[in-house]
């Protein structure tokens, strides 16, 4: 049949009901380098996550707003993104109650899909940890007590969060690639990470400009810092322990929290940078990254709101643009 | 050599390429399509409709005139077959205006009008001639503008421009109209343009073509070495231009020539001492020069993502129905679009005649993606070729925000389209825009 649309008549082809599978998929290295270091219970904790926040996001629609829901695969993506950012040894309550907070508090309640000011997994993680501090002691070494059942409800048992002693520096980095050291469920594996940002980048859903100038101005940072005397190794360091590369690739290239411009984009990548170091060199440093990326998801609006693309025909403060005036200056003068 | 572009838009990388990097259609032979009636508009060209001077029953014949231009910035309508007036009715166009138009039955005779002859030396016309010969062709701007060639020409000249340029960019999908002219036909169209170049007293001629016409790049070029010897006086020049949506507009084309961009109320003529000609315009100006014959016919395109490309030389007025008769796919699409894919709009009565400003007919099966709320993605904003934010302003348009929306500058926009087809969200945000800046600019001349 034939029927009357306006123009154009043709799209893109990647919609909004192929780009979150995608970042799904996308998800799936570090969910793979997570049941690999903590076994079932990370697999667990994963598909809670995802489930719970979908059916928080249903009850929230049917119920509160009460709209019809439509499917989306964003409550997916949020939920696993924040149940892979937690402790391995989190209690089940206290992953439903950030799951809450996250989709019924901070996606939901500002208006669901695409209006959320804040990166609903990161502010769920930081609702729990300022609520309960004591999560944050609570990292275990990977690869122990993999398959037991018991670890499923009460966490692993023979809990010890201490620093592995390293050997030389050949194996640390070995290490940090791989992520075999205690840390949040899914952020530790860089090549998981890594694997994740290349196919998203690939796929043009993850624009590269924020997480760009988010890791020059975090190493940047740290040579300036160590007044240009830190080693390779160091800023390396700096670059893939605490979740900076997880954040970069999956919460600084989210689309509803971060300008839309790309120059918008290159200024919060700059901005998380930024503040990532300050509050790790002055403040907290367990969870700089997230704390960081909430401030400037904060900011995004107001981003939005003073750097835009310059209007065709018009100039603008930071562009000098010349007018036809410029040309043919006889011409010009006569016109202005 | 040095290819020029604008920022933003579409690479053909993006998806928008529709031949996918293969080469674009060889077709050499062009199928002259000869149909049992036409309907011919009055209304054809930007401004004032022509009036028809034939009554029903009166026989006609190719080249002759039916309809008569009722101010400056009109165009006279000519018969585009042979045969007899049967009606003169009102019909309304693609784009919602209503007008009279002529029918004729064709007679398959294909007999001319005693005025379509030969000329000996088409050479040796003056400026002034020229002007009169376009005046009397009923050219219009056949890249899809309309702007009547003659009025064009007559403010060239008037503004005294120093360059002409030809526009060969037709950088929407499926079409290859223009293309086909400038390789197949080049000799008329560089004849043509130097015709339209002496008309507005231009001695600099240049080509502008995209990157990815390699075939017709080099044809151009051979062509201008064999005529630079014929035409001494002029020069005869070629840019090459990045392949990329949309191009061809005449705004961004200056930017990408100039670095210069120009305000509402200023004119390319005016500012920049430049006129721009599509290829079509040239090639239709020289069948005038050379065998007085008017704009009866032109090369369309008929495409589409289901069937494949032909380039068909048809009478104006044919019906797109029968045009449609003999394409193979023809069941399987969706939509029916005249013009282009992304500015084309679509339309359900197959009664619909061609236009000297249709490009073509792309038939699309594609159907929309679903539609959901804006994720704030931004793939908007970067694909917008004039900068405004298009998410924002559709975002304004729902609220009913006329305050806030009179600082979106939405009145530069091109209405090109790359905004609705970047949005993951399938949103329409080009048709809310263009209707909000149409209703805009109804208020402001309202006050």
């Amino acid at each position: 049949m034939i029927k009357k649309y306006p123009a154009p008549h043709i799209h893109k082809e990647m919609n909004i009901s192929l780009i979150y599978p995608h970042v799904l998929i996308a998800l799936l290295p570090c969910a793979v380098a997570a049941v690999y270091y903590y076994g079932i219970r990370s697999l667990m904790l994963l598909l809670l996550g995802m489930t719970s926040f979908v059916f928080f996001d249903y009850l929230f629609i049917r119920f509160v707003r009460r709209q019809p829901y439509i499917w989306e695969a964003s409550g997916l993506v949020s939920g696993a993104v924040f149940a892979l950012i937690l402790p391995p040894s989190v209690p089940i309550w206290a992953l439903i109650t950030g799951v809450f907070f996250a989709s019924v508090v901070v996606k939901q309640c500002f208006g669901g899909l695409g209006c959320n000011l804040f990166n609903p997994a990161l502010a769920g993680r930081a609702f729990l940890s300022i609520s309960f501090p004591v999560l944050d002691s609570a990292y275990t070494e990977p690869l122990l007590s993999r398959g037991s059942v018991q670890s499923l409800l009460y966490g692993p048992v023979d809990a010890v969060s201490t620093a592995t002693p390293w050997v030389n520096q050949k194996e640390q980095v070995f290490e940090l690639l791989s992520g075999r050291y205690a840390g949040a469920i899914g952020t530790t594996c860089a090549v998981a990470i890594i694997i994740g940002g290349i196919y998203l980048v690939r796929l043009g859903i993850l624009r590269i400009e924020a997480p760009l100038s988010y890791l020059i101005v975090l190493s940047l940072g740290y040579w300036l810092g160590s007044a240009g005397e830190a080693t390779l190794f160091r800023m390396f360091y700096s670059l893939f322990t605490g979740g900076v590369l997880f954040a970069a690739v999956y919460a600084i290239g989210d689309f509803s929290t971060t300008p839309s411009t790309q120059s918008g984009r290159f200024l919060f990548g700059a901005g998380v940078g930024i503040l990532t170091l300050l509050i790790r060199t002055f403040g907290n440093a367990n969870y700089a990254v997230g704390f960081a990326v909430l401030a400037m998801n904060a900011a995004a609006p107001v981003l939005d709101l003073y750097i835009r693309p310059r209007i065709y025909g018009t100039s603008n403060w930071y562009s000098g643009k010349k007018n036809a005036a410029d040309i043919h200056p006889e011409k010009g003068e006569k016109q202005v | 050599m040095k290819k020029l572009s604008f920022i933003r838009g579409f690479l053909p990388s993006d998806g928008l390429d529709f031949s996918k990097g293969r080469a674009l259609s060889q077709e050499r032979v062009l199928e002259q399509f000869s149909p049992k009636e036409v309907l011919i508009p009055m209304y054809q060209s930007i401004g004032t409709p022509a009036v028809p001077i034939v009554r029903p029953g009166l026989p006609v014949t190719i080249g002759q005139m039916i309809g008569k231009p009722t101010s400056h910035i009109s165009a006279p309508v000519h018969a585009s077959i042979s045969g007899v007036v049967t009606a003169i009715e009102q019909i309304r166009l693609p784009n919602g205006i209503s007008c009279n138009a002529v029918r004729i039955q064709n007679d398959l005779k294909r007999r001319t009008h005693e005025s379509v002859q030969k000329r000996t030396s088409p050479e040796k016309l003056s400026p002034k001639d020229l002007r009169r010969l376009l005046l009397f062709s009923g050219i219009v701007g056949m890249g899809g503008e309309g702007y009547p060639a003659a009025a064009k020409s007559l403010r060239a000249s008037i503004a005294g421009v120093d360059t002409l340029y030809v526009n060969g960019l037709q950088s929407e999908p499926y079409l290859t109209c223009d293309t086909h002219l400038l390789r197949e036909h080049a000799d008329r169209v560089i004849q043509g343009a130097v015709a339209l170049g002496s008309a507005c007293k231009v001695q600099k001629i240049v080509f502008c073509l995209q990157d990815k016409c390699r075939p017709e790049i080099d044809t151009i070029s051979n062509a201008i070495e064999r005529f630079r010897p014929v035409y001494p006086d002029r020069e005869l020049s070629m840019t090459v231009f990045k392949a990329r949506f949309p191009q061809g507009y005449d705004k961004l084309l200056i930017k990408a020539i100039y670095q210069v961009e120009l305000r509402a109320e200023q004119s390319i003529e005016e500012t920049v001492k430049a006129v721009i000609f599509n290829v079509s315009t040239c090639a239709a100006f020289w069948e005038k020069v050379e065998k007085n014959l008017p704009c009866t016919s032109r090369v369309i395109t008929i495409a589409g993502d289901s069937t494949a490309e032909h380039n068909v030389l048809v009478p104006i007025g044919t019906l797109v129905s029968d045009l449609l008769d003999r394409m193979p796919g023809m069941r399987s699409c969706k939509r029916i679009v005249m013009g282009g894919a992304l500015t084309g709009v679509a339309i359900t009565n197959l009664n619909t005649p061609i236009l000297k400003t249709t490009q073509g007919i792309t038939l699309i099966k594609q159907e929309n993606p679903p539609k959901a709320s804006c994720i704030h993605c931004g793939s908007c904003v970067d694909a917008c070729p004039v900068g405004i934010l298009p998410y924002l302003c559709d975002r304004l348009i729902e609220l009913d925000d006329m305050d806030a929306l009179a600082y979106e500058n939405i009145d530069t926009c091109i209405s090109c389209g790359a905004c609705s087809y970047a949005c993951p969200a399938g949103i329409e945000l080009s048709a809310h825009i263009a209707r909000a800046a149409h209703k805009e600019q109804k208020e402001r001349s309202g006050i």
